[in-house]
């Protein structure tokens, strides 16, 4: 027995002499993190699409955070999506801390809570974030569980690529990493030996997204300016120019080898004001562009020009080496953000009210990619290809002559739309003659005409809604209380 | 909801026929249904489809066995679907091994009814061409004869007519005539064979409906009796399209009052009107239609015909093409009256699928260029609505309305990029539609012919819809290429195209 036992030790101590010399690189941060992270729980409910004055029932949801000041709390942006309430909890603190949203950025999918400091029994540590890319190392992940535990997984850093963002319109920088030894990707920080390099904020049981400690960095330096702004976003879209004949016909001498064709410009967004469609973008703030539209960057390798742009806060100017009509160009150009509520068919809404309003039964609603989403996963190819051209074609061009699309969405059947009741999901044109820019318009125009009736066109080959106004008021009435509608309009 | 806008056209002729039949009542009476079978025969076909996105090649062949019935002059009578993209045909009597090739004569793939004859005369011995009826009353018993799929010799089935409505035919997927239901079961393989009241046809088994028990259809011999006139020229036109949009919203007051139409006067609005149709130019949105030929419309856009409501399509489909129809109704508050020419009045993107149509194409750089048309997008597959590229669906659900052009015949679009160095970067272009060649509009598949001939400072430049990007082509070299392309994919030339 005694020799047995000798045997076993032996054997022991070959098998852990390797996990101790790794060990001493990376270092078990479990102690000093129960200083710094938080467990989140999150409220949340969003406004039903198909009828715009309800909202769906309440759920909750766990997400995780580490503090970035005292009571200052960074999470990922995608955590308080439609958030209504959010908690959070310390470690060995069995109380809840109310937690309210200061800046969320969902292109940088981050956002930063302020932690009721009354409610704390001690201040956080914060932490810090180093931009490092120690590809191929093993990470070590940490989390505050919900049961109040330090929890701790593993992985392996595999790359970096722009990656497009599942909450937003744009790509982003993401590191991402394989062998991961359990899910993770709620806002769990991610450490390299003793530095903390970034935040995870999507997973599988493979794999896991990280956002670099280079854009949390960046989001918490613009934090602490006044009004965040965000950062820019590209305002057009590129083809690759690859094709010697395109280059040739394009009139580009042949020792220029690199660039990208511009293709639409947009009118929101980095770009929408200076460049033109057919220019050709050779280099971005120095840095020249293959003819992918990827730059050589020295640490992620190639990766797509929208980093470059994505990196310049709002109203910042970023040189681009143009060649347009045949010459070499500098052009300055001014980065811009774009706001989901600016474009012509708003990418997300999240917690606010979608814009409608309830004519005599008739549901004019804005048209919203929320919205679209309603056909189910595979919505592309099933909602009405009319609706679907505004959101594929033009919703980053909104134009004075058009802020918003309107949809007749559908007919809450009642005697003052006889004989309208099936129609639906129409593209509103005008009101009594004059087009419709945006859902606004639809209620200063019944306000001021005096005309007998409301007479609504819409686009392709819909027939005329008339509505007598006469009997408008009285309809209104009955369907709002018909159909148990709390709120016949709900116009910003 | 929408009444798609679509029509047919001809003569009503069925006091003539309906006298014909009266005389022959008695000699059919004294018939069995033993003779009726000798009239009845089963038709063999190979049929091969083209390939719409390579239209040089062919689909695999295929074999499929429907029925059909003699009728007067030596014909048989069965539906187009038993014999579109036919191959080879033979047709076989009940009871006889002997097997007869057969020869179309005329299909018509919108009413899904075929004319066949066979040229050995002694096939038609011992036969008594069938005789025709009228409509069938609802609730009346009828007879369904052919060979579905479950044996060999003729089956016999019986039940009732349950309804008389307007309804797509399955073989087009666009075209709406009247069909007959009946609950006497139709199953696969009795297509083309004859429905039985008392002696005499009184509709085509054609389509059931798979989701239901026992719900079969029959085309009425209204329907027969257009494409046995519109045949006797020895051509077939086809039905009429009236090129509009119509909207059955007059049952609103306030509607009719903004109109401007008398409170007890109904009609249906209209909401379009198809670009170069024989209605454009007659009609215009916010017309209302009151009366079509001696038939009132309602406010559900129907009109009562034979005692039964449908459809005020059905008064055109009963007219030939070239026809007219003389529609009354009310602009802006006044009356009007005009003439309305029955025309095929096609879109330009096609809805109806197509058959016997070798599809035409057009090669330049190794790229294939075809006709944007339904058989195209059915090369999706079996979701194929929701599973092609948004640009083409928007196109087909929408061209009627999107199509402002009265240039436009059709549209082009890119369907293959046959690979080679000259195209080496342009597979991102595939399934574009073409707008311009070299500055000249595409509005037809012969305008690439012209396009392609000339040259923009060495290049061809093709703009696509919607597409900011153009593709350039370096012309010298395509043109060096032509013949290895050719060669390279097997695309027959003009002479062997011509064999």
């Amino acid at each position: 027995m005694k020799y047995n036992s000798f045997f076993n030790i032996g054997i022991s101590i070959l098998l852990l002499s390797p996990l101790l010399l790794y060990a001493e690189n990376s270092a078990d941060l479990t102690e000093p993190m129960k200083q710094s992270l938080v467990f989140l729980e999150i409220s949340s409910s969003r406004y039903e699409q198909y009828q715009p004055w309800k909202q769906t029932a309440i759920s909750k949801e766990e997400g995780f955070g580490c503090a970035v000041g005292p009571n200052e709390v960074l999470t990922t942006a995608e955590n308080v999506i439609n958030a209504k309430f959010v908690q959070a909890r310390c470690y060995g603190q069995n109380e809840y801390i109310p937690a309210k949203v200061q800046v969320v950025d969902y292109e940088y999918n981050l956002c930063l809570l302020e932690l009721d400091a009354s409610a704390m029994e001690r201040p956080l540590v914060p932490l810090t974030f180093a931009e490092q890319f120690p590809k191929g190392s093993q990470l070590n992940v940490y989390w505050l569980s919900s049961g109040g535990h330090l929890t701790n997984a593993r992985c392996t850093l595999d790359r970096a690529e722009m990656q497009n963002s599942s909450i937003s319109f744009v790509s982003n920088l993401i590191f991402f990493a394989a062998n991961v030894s359990r899910p993770f990707g709620d806002g769990e920080v991610c450490s390299y030996g003793n530095e903390v390099i970034g935040m995870a904020c999507w997973g599988t049981s493979s794999d896991s997204g990280i956002i670099p400690a280079e854009t949390i960095n960046r989001f918490l330096t613009h934090c602490k300016k006044e009004g965040y702004s965000g950062f820019g976003v590209p305002g057009f879209d590129i083809y690759e120019l690859l094709d010697p004949a395109m280059r040739k016909f394009l009139k580009l001498p042949d020792e220029i080898k690199h660039g990208v064709y511009v293709g639409a410009v947009y009118t929101l967004g980095t770009g929408s004001r200076e460049l033109k469609s057919g220019d050709v973008i050779l280099a971005i703030d120095g840095q020249s562009l293959n003819p992918y539209g990827r730059y050589a960057h020295p640490l992620y390798d190639r990766i797509s020009f929208s980093n470059l742009i994505l990196q310049k806060p709002d109203g910042s100017i970023i040189p681009f080496e143009i060649f347009r009509d045949g010459q070499k160009i500098i052009i300055h150009v001014t980065a811009r953000n774009i706001k989901s509520k600016e474009m012509l068919i708003p990418y997300y809404l999240y917690s606010e009210q979608p814009e409608y309003i309830v004519l005599g039964g008739y549901v004019l609603q804005k048209l919203s990619r929320d919205y679209l989403t309603m056909w189910g996963s595979d919505w592309a190819g099933k909602v009405p290809p009319h609706l679907y051209h505004y959101y594929k074609d033009l919703s980053f061009k909104p134009s004075d002559e058009r802020k918003d699309i309107v949809v007749l969405s559908y007919v809450l059947p009642s005697e003052i739309n006889l004989g309208y009741q099936q129609l639906s999901r129409l593209v509103v044109d005008s009101v009594n003659g004059k087009k419709i820019k945006e859902i606004k318009d639809i209620l200063d125009i019944i306000q001021t005409d005096n005309s007998d009736f409301i007479e609504i066109s819409f686009e392709l080959d819909s027939p005329t809604v008339i509505i007598q106004k006469d009997k408008l008021n009285e309809a209104n009435m009955q369907i709002a209380q018909m159909y148990g509608i709390p709120k016949l309009i709900n116009v910003n | 909801m929408f009444i798609s806008s679509k029509l047919h056209n001809r003569t009503w002729f069925q006091g003539k026929i309906l006298g014909l039949l009266i005389i022959l009542a008695s000699l059919c009476s004294a018939q069995g249904s033993d003779t009726y079978e000798k009239s009845i025969v089963m038709i063999l076909t190979v049929s091969q489809d083209y390939d719409y996105v390579t239209p040089w090649k062919k689909s695999p062949m295929s074999r499929s066995v429907g029925s059909g019935f003699i009728i007067e002059g030596n014909r048989i009578l069965t539906n187009a679907h038993n014999v579109s993209n036919q191959r080879y045909i033979e047709v076989k009597k009940q009871n006889l091994a002997r097997r007869y090739p057969a020869q179309v004569l005329f299909a018509g793939h919108d009413c899904d009814l075929a004319i066949l004859t066979v040229d050995d005369s002694n096939f038609f011995e011992g036969t008594v061409p069938l005789q025709f009826g009228g409509l069938p009353t609802i609730n009346s018993t009828v007879q369904t004869y052919g060979f579905p799929i479950g044996g060999q010799q003729i089956s016999i089935t019986e039940g009732v007519v349950s309804r008389l409505e307007t309804s797509i035919y399955s073989h087009s997927q666009a075209a709406q005539h009247l069909v007959v239901q009946t609950d006497a079961a139709i199953n696969p393989g009795n297509s083309g064979g004859p429905v039985l009241q008392e002696g005499k046809v009184v509709g085509v088994a054609f389509q059931g409906l798979q989701s239901a028990d026992n719900i079969g259809y029959m085309i009425p011999t209204t329907v027969i009796a257009h494409f046995l006139k519109d045949i006797e020229d020895g051509t077939y036109h086809g039905f009429g399209m009236l090129g509009i949009s119509l909207f059955p919203g007059l049952h609103n007051p306030g509607y009719k009052r903004y109109l401007r139409i008398p409170d007890e006067q109904d009609g249906v609005v209209v909401t379009n009107v198809l670009v170069n149709s024989t209605s454009w130019g007659i009609l215009e949105t916010g017309d209302v239609i009151i009366k079509i030929d001696d038939f009132n419309v309602d406010n559900d856009g129907r009109i009562m015909i034979d005692g039964l409501s449908l459809e005020l399509t059905e008064i055109m489909d009963r007219k030939q093409i070239g026809q007219t129809l003389l529609v009354n109704g009310y602009r802006k508050g006044q009356p009007f009256e005009r003439e309305l020419v029955i025309a095929a009045n096609k879109s330009v993107l096609p809805w109806n699928r197509l058959y016997d149509t070798k599809p035409d194409y057009r090669i330049f750089a190794g790229l294939t260029f075809v006709q944007l048309n339904r058989n195209f997008l059915e090369t999706w597959g079996r979701n194929w609505v929701t599973e092609m590229p948004f640009e083409l669906r928007y196109l087909f659900m929408e061209s009627n309305t999107l199509n402002k052009s009265p240039d436009r015949k059709e549209y082009i679009v890119l369907s293959e990029i046959l690979p080679d160095e000259v195209n080496a970067y342009l597979a991102g272009f595939k399934n574009q539609v073409v707008e311009s060649v070299n500055g000249l509009n595409i509005n037809e598949l012969a305008d690439l012919d012209k396009a392609f001939n000339q040259t923009s400072d060495g290049f061809w430049i093709v703009k696509f819809l919607n597409n900011n990007c153009p593709m350039v082509i370096n012309s010298q070299q395509a043109k060096q290429r032509e013949k290895l392309i050719f060669e390279k994919y097997q695309i027959p030339t003009d002479k062997e195209a011509a064999l």
